[in-house]
């Protein structure tokens, strides 16, 4: 084929032209790419034959490339947490002797992940930090905060959280920090991007609703998408991204859940585990609850007493004292709704005995 | 497994297609992105029990066509609703008017576009959407059209110059406008292949 007599006209009439204009054929790319080196001075004619072909298409190409490396991630994404998924079921069923070796590497894990974020996440957190502020909303312990953003975003803030706008909001991004959980319903709006910082992950989303959960103070960080799409930036993993489909939680641990637990993992079981070091992805249950907060409830499942109580601290603006190591790591597993401390602290009793004592009305001594 | 890379080849092969096919009915092409993407994992997750398909073209327009509906109805979206006011026969089509306001800042390239295309005769201008908006082969227009393929090359490559020779693509700044431009009249003056199968 002679392709150095070619009009533009020509080059657009060319099948295998087209495919390398919309990436759809590897060979042809390939051709095409090398073709234009070595004959330069047909590049004006390949130009605009090319950008008489974007006017033709709806200026397709623009996304064609990105949206084919997204399907690819999404694919490999599938196909990974597909196999993952068997493999515990699988190790699940054969034995409690297995189910113990994978709690510990659950454990190793963690551990890892903990050596990874630590480091990173200082450094990240600073240039964060960084982001000049518009104005931010505080949300104190015991208060939920419900506020729209100028764009028309909504966001209910769960207990102790803070939320920061960062300047120039709406401009050509839109940008926010976020310490603590928060549910956010984003108004659609693909030309400037909605991204959240937090500690462990920047969240990029373009308008869709989900829930983000990333206390500083929690050994983990999550985020659960009800519908549209988001794109994930782990920072303490180079900046790997990650993307989430509809009904699907992404939950990243920094430390281990429950110190006691396996204390006993070897440097070399570690070390095989490095490659996925804290980060899950998970399907969520269509029958729980994922933002049990937003309708006033308190989920617990099969948690140590430990953990309840920071959720306690921020919901009713209390503080636990511990007075006895074995209490602290109780394990409940309970639903509350509109229910007072005391009420919550008594049920709890019910199900496995501790004494506690109120002191002038904020402190709470369990022992 | 070498299947693996064929889901992606597939993928890569109808995206731009099923793209613009979708935007007759969704509003936002991210949201079209995302159907694609579903379809295409479903797709995969069904594999064992998918039907041996003849037209995999076919196949794929009516599955998508469903699933946006499907999608459409379930985020109670009723965007691309009252052009039935219109006399629009396809209640799939969207609404011109809607979608144009955004493109309304510079009006003398819309009216370019508008200019160039009325050179194309009604002919040079369907075999130009099938071609590169609706992605279809020579050998499909060809028969889709009831013409030999040769003519079809012949008809498209005339609208081609005709369309360059009005077009002055060296006005690269606006060209995003014009091909959204380009886009709308497609999307909304013509019926879709889907009528075709």
């Amino acid at each position: 084929m002679n392709y150095i007599k070619y009009t533009p006209e020509d080059f657009l009439s060319d099948d295998s032209f087209l495919n390398y204009c919309m990436h759809k054929n590897q060979n042809d790319v390939h051709f095409w790419t090398k073709w234009q080196e070595a004959n330069p001075q047909k590049i004006p004619d390949v130009r605009k034959a090319k950008e008489l072909y974007n006017i033709l298409n709806g200026n397709l190409d623009l996304q064609v490339k990105e949206d084919q490396k997204i399907f690819k991630t999404l694919f490999q994404q599938h196909l990974s947490t597909n196999s993952s998924n068997r493999k515990v079921k699988e190790i699940v069923k054969t034995s409690s002797v297995y189910k113990s070796v994978y709690i510990l590497i659950g454990v190793a894990a963690a551990i890892v992940g903990a050596f990874f974020i630590f480091p990173w996440s200082s450094e990240n957190q600073g240039s964060n930090q960084n982001l000049p502020t518009l104005y931010s909303q505080v949300s104190q312990p015991g208060e939920k905060k419900f506020f729209q953003l100028p764009d028309g975003s909504q966001i209910t803030l769960n207990s102790g959280s803070s939320i920061r706008v960062v300047k120039g909001f709406n401009n050509d991004r839109r940008e926010i920090l976020l310490e603590g959980e928060a549910y956010f319903e984003i108004t659609h709006n693909p030309k400037k991007p909605f991204i959240i910082h937090t500690k462990m992950m920047d969240i990029k989303v373009l308008g869709t609703v989900f829930n983000v959960k990333a206390y500083p103070a929690d050994p983990e960080s999550e985020t659960s998408l009800i519908s549209g799409s988001v794109e994930i930036t782990l920072k303490d993993r180079n900046n790997k991204k990650v993307i989430l489909r509809p009904h699907e939680k992404i939950t990243l641990s920094a430390e281990m859940d429950d110190p006691s637990a396996g204390n006993s993992v070897t440097h070399s079981d570690a070390k095989k585990l490095e490659k996925a070091p804290g980060v899950n992805i998970s399907r969520l249950d269509s029958t729980v609850i994922e933002t049990p907060w937003m309708r006033n409830q308190l989920l617990f499942a099969n948690q140590s007493f430990e953990r309840i109580a920071v959720e306690l601290e921020r919901n009713y603006n209390v503080r636990f004292e511990f007075e006895d190591n074995e209490i602290r790591n109780y394990r409940y597993t309970a639903t509350f709704e509109k229910k007072t401390i005391t009420q919550i602290l008594e049920a709890l009793k019910l199900s496995r005995s501790f004494d506690y004592k109120i002191m002038d009305g904020k402190t709470i001594v369990v022992k | 497994m070498g299947h693996e890379d064929a889901l992606v080849d597939l993928f890569n092969t109808f995206y731009p297609s099923l793209m613009n096919f979708g935007s007759k009915f969704m509003q936002e092409r991210e949201d079209t992105r995302d159907t694609i993407n579903h379809l295409f994992l479903r797709l995969w997750d069904m594999r064992q029990q998918l039907p041996v398909v003849e037209n995999v073209r076919a196949y794929l327009f009516t599955a998508i066509k469903r699933e946006l509906l499907a999608r459409k109805k379930s985020a109670g979206l009723e965007i691309l609703k009252h052009h039935r006011f219109y006399g629009d026969l396809d209640a799939d089509q969207p609404c011109f008017e809607e979608v144009v306001i955004r493109f309304q800042e510079k009006e003398e390239m819309i009216s370019k576009i508008k200019k160039a295309m009325s050179y194309l005769t009604e002919r040079e201008k369907e075999l130009i959407r099938l071609r590169f908006f609706e992605d279809l082969g020579y050998d499909e227009i060809a028969s889709q059209c009831g013409i030999s393929k040769r003519t079809a090359y012949n008809i498209i490559h005339a609208g081609l110059t005709t369309l360059r020779k009005h077009l002055s693509c060296d006005e690269r700044g606006n060209l995003f406008l014009v091909a959204s431009m380009l886009f709308l009249l497609f999307n909304s003056s013509y019926l879709i292949v889907s009528k075709g199968f």
